[in-house]
């Protein structure tokens, strides 16, 4: 995968806006371009979720940090891993979010390897 | 050794700071179209993994109720075709796009929390359609919703956003798939959630489960 050469200049946007109020969706990634070739993203983040942006645990919120590790990855063409639940040791790019947890801020082997297929 | 996320936005930001890009879009699989020379080539949502026990708790409705009707994915505008657009502030332009939602209509079999029985319900779903043909589940086809198909949904009050504005909504509580019980061709209910430690929810009867959420709903 590779990127285009444009003449225009445009937006890779990531932004906070509504999407379902609080549950539910989380976040979402809309991935422009060719089937090859990615060409701008745009990441929006629900304002509904409360989010911990610290270093520590999150408690019962929504770690920012590990929800934009995730959308960056949708962002660089990867899909959802076919993990059954995401739990502790669950890669980066597995489908849903547990409130609470941090893990998705660190890269598993599933996911590099991901990165690494996409971008050799 | 771990990657971290400065390593992984670094990345992205290499790989799509090098990526010029034009404002005009075209469409994504499985939706209206839009003249364009630039695709949308795919749209990813993450979701809420809440516990059952946790969506029994907080939900403000409960109900056994049968599948009517699932729409066909809509972009959250009147006409239900994709739209952008800017938004300029202090910092600069912001492209806002569309986001995807569908609808789910039931009708009520058995009320439990706060619904009526013959109540007609209709829930809305960010994200795309299970009548999508590009769809695709991560669980078994025996956990996926249809026409005619039995549940037991958990679902709250909020807000979907609109191009301009909200819409309110019943919303489901967790990821779409794992919102609810479904019945099996052996009557019993069985849901894509799994318990807290990570195992397989037992299958139970609808008699069962409402003695279920009644007890956490008591406490």
């Amino acid at each position: 995968m590779s990127c285009s050469n444009r003449s225009n200049s445009g937006n890779n946007d990531v932004y906070l806006d509504s999407i379902d109020g609080q549950y539910g969706r989380l976040a979402e990634t809309l991935v422009f371009g060719t089937p090859t070739v990615i060409t701008r993203m745009t990441i929006r983040f629900d304002s509904a979720e409360t989010r911990y942006t610290g270093g520590g645990p999150p408690g019962s919120d929504l770690d920012a940090i590990g929800v934009a590790a995730h959308e960056f990855g949708h962002g660089l063409g990867l899909a959802h891993t076919q993990w059954w639940r995401c739990l502790s040791n669950a890669p980066t790019m597995c489908s849903s979010y547990n409130y609470g947890q941090t893990h998705f801020r660190n890269l598993e082997d599933d996911d590099k390897s991901g990165l690494n297929f996409q971008y050799p | 050794m771990r990657v971290g996320i400065r390593t992984l936005v670094c990345w992205a930001v290499l790989v799509l700071s090098a990526c010029q890009s034009e404002r005009q879009v075209g469409v994504i699989e499985g939706s209206a179209d839009v003249p364009t020379e630039q695709k949308l080539l795919r749209v990813y949502g993450s979701y809420a993994d809440v516990p059952i026990d946790e969506q029994i708790r907080a939900a403000n409705i409960i109900f056994a109720g049968t599948v009517t009707d699932i729409s066909k994915t809509r972009w959250n505008q009147d006409s239900g075709e994709y739209w952008e657009e800017v938004v300029k502030s202090d910092v600069g332009e912001t492209i806002r796009t569309a986001s995807q939602y569908y609808t789910i209509k039931l009708i009520v079999d058995r009320a439990i929390v706060d619904a009526k029985e013959g109540q007609e319900l209709t829930v809305t779903v960010a994200g795309s359609s299970p009548m999508d043909p590009a769809y695709s589940v991560d669980e078994s086809s025996e956990y996926k919703l249809s026409i005619g198909a039995q549940v037991v949904m958990f679902v709250r009050h909020s807000e979907l956003a609109w191009r301009n504005g909200v819409h309110p909504i019943l919303q489901l509580m967790s990821a779409p798939d794992r919102s609810y019980f479904i019945r099996g061709k052996d009557g019993l209910y069985r849901t894509a959630q799994l318990d807290m430690q990570g195992g397989r929810e037992k299958p139970v009867s609808l008699d069962e489960l409402v003695v279920r959420i009644d007890q956490i709903r008591s406490k």
